[in-house]
């Protein structure tokens, strides 16, 4: 090393230092707010003047001073633009990987838009992220971590008071945790499981307008909504009668879809009299064959494999019916009967194969116990010659 | 009937007075049959097993549901396996009891010792080749028990397993062990214990019954056909526990997908749990301690002696290590 790079190395060292110090000199009079920030991403990248301003080398109440750039706890109309300068910057944002649109989103959602004209009980990001003590998301314990998501949206979300100043439901977070899908996140644990933000944006979060539902489940039930938009109920919801998705299985509080939908979500807009019904009992009725054949051959061989594990081969070809099954519930959405039935029709003709198989090998026990009462009797007699000839010889000599 | 018989092998010269045999000797005979059965049942599953990872369990699940009396073959090789041991074990302790490890039976001993150490490696080898869940995670239960030995441990784990992870290396190391290796040391050995067990004849028994004195037996036909009926009955219960207890087969190995509690062989429980209560170091020297004096008994008790002092030393250490070993198979299968 040269004598000039070893006194770079030194300045740098000294600055370094003296950076140290200025950030410890603020922790003198905030303790509090140190250890919250030091748990935080932001430690390791920029002191407090990043965000407050003010002079970090005076260590008096003239470190505020606003001639020393302070610029104090900012308020929560300037909140997204004071986040943004640094996160819609690029080249800051490279090294971490972080997409640079969050600020351009969040003027665009509900919340940026209501911002803009003033109104500072939305939320901003330090609502959903906090405010020193900033989490990364995979964090379990950040409060945009997916299982603390519906937490955080219904702190506002379920705020009965503030949620009717602005005419919006306040049961969405409670509804939420009890549907297929809360109980996917919360019971099952699966953080695959879909959240507030899933369908209604991370930082752009727009409410649906109804008749675009289908664009937000089809992001995941995606063969669901190719049949829909093959079905009689696609040019319902272009005429604005229906709102695809939720008018059947309805939004936040999404129930198991179960065949008692076939009794109460078709009755709520057709008619008794209506044709359209008969679809929905044959429909019905292909489902509730399939479902028993399935279900009797499920339990035919957890049964048997109790006494003959290996039938246990025959479930993979079991899970094949199962998705012929699964297929044609995929297929209903296009309410096209025939289509249906047929794949009802494999998922039963194959459960019944596999039921044939294992009742001839538990058939085949009975061979067994027959075989064995047989040679016991062989067995039986030549002990008994064995035995009689063993006594014979002892009793000659 | 066997006159003729009888004449051609002149079966009764073989082994003359004053050899008495008694019930007791018939578990090393048992034992040996239990071995034929044991080869020949597996010289018919060789025929259709594959050892490799994606055929293995597969080929074990036709031979069960679809050969003709394949269950049966295979529930045999498993029963019978567990039943060897078990005849090992108490024909051990039978010799150890009558003190028939003495001059001039020393070699006799070493080898019968040697013998059931394959034994009990054909059972572990065996217990990996049907490749479901239980072959699978049981393995690697052992692995890891292994493993945790010091010393001993990685040298072992280094000279059988190689280094890989449990998968088609393995599986098809230990079936080259089971069917191809173990074999012909076991053959060996059992060749040289018979042999010996032929030149020095058998013991007298320890405890003698009121009807001892009676009359004498000779090997043929009292032994043979006492041998025949008990190996008949035996032969019949083992069917018996076939049918209504067949072998086992859990669901086919994943590796991702461990199962919850995994117990080792019931003859493998006891040196299983002394592994687990005690420290590694001292495992292996209780280990290799239980080894060596199984070996050295009779370097250490060899002279025919009959003081009485040497007898009950005898009896209570012989009962201590038979409690221990119970105590602890006992404490393994406990939850």
């Amino acid at each position: 090393m040269t004598a000039w790079s070893k006194s770079v190395v030194a300045v740098c060292l000294l600055l370094a230092a003296q950076a140290d110090a200025a950030q410890e000199a603020c922790v003198t009079c905030h303790p509090d707010v140190r250890t919250q920030y030091e748990q935080g991403v932001h430690h390791e990248q920029f002191g407090c003047t990043g965000c407050h301003g003010g002079d970090p080398a005076v260590l008096d109440a003239s470190a505020h001073a606003k001639e020393r750039g302070y610029v104090g706890a900012a308020g929560r109309l300037q909140i997204p633009a004071l986040c943004g300068g640094c996160h819609s910057d690029a080249a800051r944002m490279r090294p971490f990987g972080i997409p640079t649109d969050q600020y351009a989103r969040y003027q665009t959602s509900g919340h940026g838009t209501r911002l803009a004209k003033g109104d500072d009980r939305v939320a901003v990001c330090t609502d959903c992220h906090g405010v020193h003590r900033i989490l990364a998301p995979t964090e379990p314990t950040s409060p945009v971590a997916p299982a603390n998501i519906p937490a955080t949206c219904g702190h506002c979300h379920s705020n009965k008071a503030l949620m009717d100043e602005y005419k919006l439901p306040s049961n969405q977070e409670a509804q939420y945790r009890s549907s297929v899908h809360g109980i996917a996140l919360f019971v099952e644990e699966r953080r695959d499981a879909p959240t507030c933000a899933t369908c209604h944006g991370v930082h752009g979060a727009a409410v649906s307008n109804g008749q675009d539902i289908g664009t937000v489940c089809g992001t995941c039930h995606v063969r669901s909504l190719e049949a829909f938009n093959q079905s009689p109920h696609r040019g319902a919801t272009a005429a604005a009668k229906m709102s695809e998705c939720a008018s059947c299985h309805g939004n936040h509080g999404i129930a198991h879809p179960t065949r008692a939908l076939f009794e109460s979500a078709c009755k709520t807009c057709h008619q008794p009299d209506d044709a359209a019904l008969s679809t929905a009992a044959q429909l019905n009725t292909l489902f509730n064959q399939a479902d028993e054949s399935l279900d009797a051959a499920d339990g035919d061989l957890v049964r048997v494999s109790r006494r003959f594990p290996t039938v246990v081969r025959y479930r993979p070809r079991l899970q094949q019916a199962r998705a012929y099954f699964i297929e044609a519930l995929t297929v209903q959405h296009s309410l096209a009967v025939t289509k249906v039935e047929d794949l009802t029709r494999s998922a039963r003709s194959i459960s019944d194969e596999v039921r044939a198989a294992i009742h001839s090998v538990a058939a085949g026990q009975q061979l067994r116990y027959l075989g064995l009462a047989l040679f016991w009797v062989f067995l039986l007699f030549v002990v008994g010659v064995a035995y009689l000839y063993k006594r014979e010889q002892r009793g000659q000599r | 009937m066997f006159a003729p018989l009888k004449d051609i092998l002149h079966l009764d010269t073989i082994r003359t007075t004053p050899v008495r045999f008694r019930l007791l000797h018939v578990f090393s005979a048992i034992a040996v049959l239990l071995l034929v059965v044991e080869v020949a049942s597996g010289v018919l599953l060789v025929a259709y097993y594959r050892p490799t990872a994606a055929d293995a369990f597969s080929s074990i699940a036709i031979v069960t549901d679809e050969i003709w009396l394949g269950w049966l073959i295979r529930s045999l090789h498993v029963w019978c396996a567990d039943f060897l041991i078990l005849f090992s074990f108490l024909h051990l302790i039978r010799v150890y009891f009558a003190h028939a490890y003495e001059a001039p039976r020393q070699l006799t001993w070493v080898t019968g010792i040697l013998l059931l150490c394959v034994l009990l490696t054909f059972g572990f080898t065996g217990t990996l080749l049907p490749w479901d869940q239980y072959a699978y995670w049981s393995t690697d239960a052992a692995r890891k028990a292994i493993a945790a030995v010091p010393g001993l441990g990685t040298l072992v784990l280094d000279l059988i397993w190689g280094g890989w992870a449990i998968g088609e290396e393995v599986l098809l190391r230990f079936y080259v062990l089971h069917i191809g290796v173990l074999p012909w040391i076991g053959a060996l050995l059992l060749w040289l214990h018979l042999l010996l067990v032929w030149r020095f004849g058998l013991t007298e028994p320890v405890l003698r019954s009121r009807r001892y004195g009676r009359l004498p037996s000779s090997f043929f036909p009292d032994f043979v056909l006492s041998l025949l009926i008990a190996v008949l009955l035996l032969f019949g219960v083992l069917v018996s526990i076939a049918t209504f207890f067949p072998a086992t087969l859990t669901a086919p190995a994943d590796p991702v997908k461990a199962l919850g509690v995994v117990r080792p062989r019931w003859y493998f429980m006891a040196p299983h749990e002394l592994l687990r209560q005690l420290p590694g170091k001292f495992a292996t020297l209780a280990l290799l301690a239980v080894f060596a004096l199984l070996i050295l008994v009779p370097v250490i008790d060899g002279r025919p002696d009959t003081a009485r002092w040497k007898a009950i030393v005898r009896w209570t250490l012989g009962t201590l290590v038979i409690t221990a070993a119970l105590l602890l198979g006992v404490k393994g299968y406990l939850p």
